[in-house]
């Protein structure tokens, strides 16, 4: 899936990636990338620095912890990155919904 | 787990120089190209390595790999160095912005109060420069204080305010730091044109004014960090 197609709802994927419980950013990519059967397989240059935008936001909280003796940094959503993500669903439901129909055939005005 | 057809010991990452020359090729490239001072690359750059070497070690533990092969698979996947560097130069530059804004906040107290102690200390006695600029001074900071707040809350900010970007935090800061060279270089200015005049600066007046002349200093620095930031931004 191209990227530009994504543009806007990047935030609501990554906070979606985040409700099940913290994860580090390859973790965020690796579960995109699986939850979407390989359809959405985001740079790391992309996800990264958009998970320090949703932290400097509020939305997600960073902790540091050792892991195979690296330092690895994990995320979760905080309790306004969890209203951001019911949000950010009821959003898309409204937009894919209307979007759907129309795509589909909808009840299209007579042209001029 | 050794894959089937697999014999001999399972490799491993740390026990192949060349895989690891090659992760830490791509992690030396990243770090030079990063921008921003060594705290804001040293976390970044601790994170981008957990997060490489993690993808070669997924593709080692997926089997039919060797230890060189999944670390060429982790950094294709990582792509371009560069371009990964350059994805975070919007959040490092809102960083920088942030802690400028922040060390305005916390001293700008501070410097306040040590010239409104000096009330009426000039010797012969004569109005502080406090009291000779005040309307000049508070003009800046009714402009310095809440750029220096929006600054520090941009992050929070674009949540609701779709014309946000990375370069609010830096403008925002930039303004502010602006703000404390104009009332610190007013307030010396005023001292200074008191002292030609004959005034005599109390041990009070002149740790004021030492405090303003560290400020000063420090909205300095603060204010060209702020514009190297916008001018990487463009």
């Amino acid at each position: 899936m191209r990227a530009e197609v994504l543009k806007g709802h990047l935030d609501g994927l990554l906070l979606a990636a985040l409700e099940d419980g913290p994860r580090h950013g390859y973790g965020v990519i690796e579960a995109l990338r699986v939850a979407s059967v390989g359809t959405l397989d985001l740079p790391t240059g992309t996800v990264y620095p958009a998970l320090h935008r949703l932290e400097r936001a509020g939305l997600v909280r960073s902790m540091w912890s050792e892991k195979s003796g690296r330092r690895r940094r994990s995320y979760e959503l905080t309790a306004a990155g969890v209203k951001a993500l019911a949000h950010h669903r009821g959003t898309w439901r409204e937009f894919s919904g209307t979007v759907s129909s129309l795509l589909a055939g909808g009840a299209w005005p007579a042209p001029a | 787990m050794a894959s089937p057809g697999v014999t001999g010991p399972i490799p491993t990452l740390a026990a192949d120089p060349a895989a690891r020359r090659i992760l830490l090729r791509w992690l030396d490239e990243f770090t030079a190209t990063l921008f921003g001072g060594h705290r804001d690359r040293a976390a970044i750059v601790s994170e981008l390595s957990d997060g490489l070497h993690t993808a070669a070690e997924r593709r080692l533990a997926g089997g039919g790999l060797t230890a060189e092969e999944a670390a060429r698979a982790a950094v294709a996947e990582f792509g371009p160095p560069r371009l990964a560097a350059a994805g975070f130069l919007g959040e490092i530059v809102a960083g920088q912005a942030r802690r400028v804004a922040v060390g305005l906040l916390v001293c700008g107290p501070v410097v306040g109060a040590a010239w409104l102690a000096t009330k009426g200390l000039l010797w012969p006695l004569r109005p502080a420069p406090l009291l000779t600029e005040l309307p000049l001074l508070v003009t800046v900071l009714a402009v310095a204080v809440p750029a220096a707040i929006l600054a520090v809350a941009a992050g929070r900010v674009g949540r609701w305010m779709a014309i946000t970007g990375p370069a609010l935090a830096p403008n925002a800061a930039l303004v502010a730091a602006l703000g404390c060279v104009a009332g610190d270089a007013t307030l010396l200015g005023a001292l200074g044109y008191a002292a030609l005049d004959g005034a005599t600066p109390t041990p009070t007046v002149w740790v004021a004014a030492a405090l303003s002349a560290l400020r000063l200093g420090a909205a300095v620095v603060g204010a060209r960090r702020c514009a190297a930031g916008r001018a990487a931004l463009r």
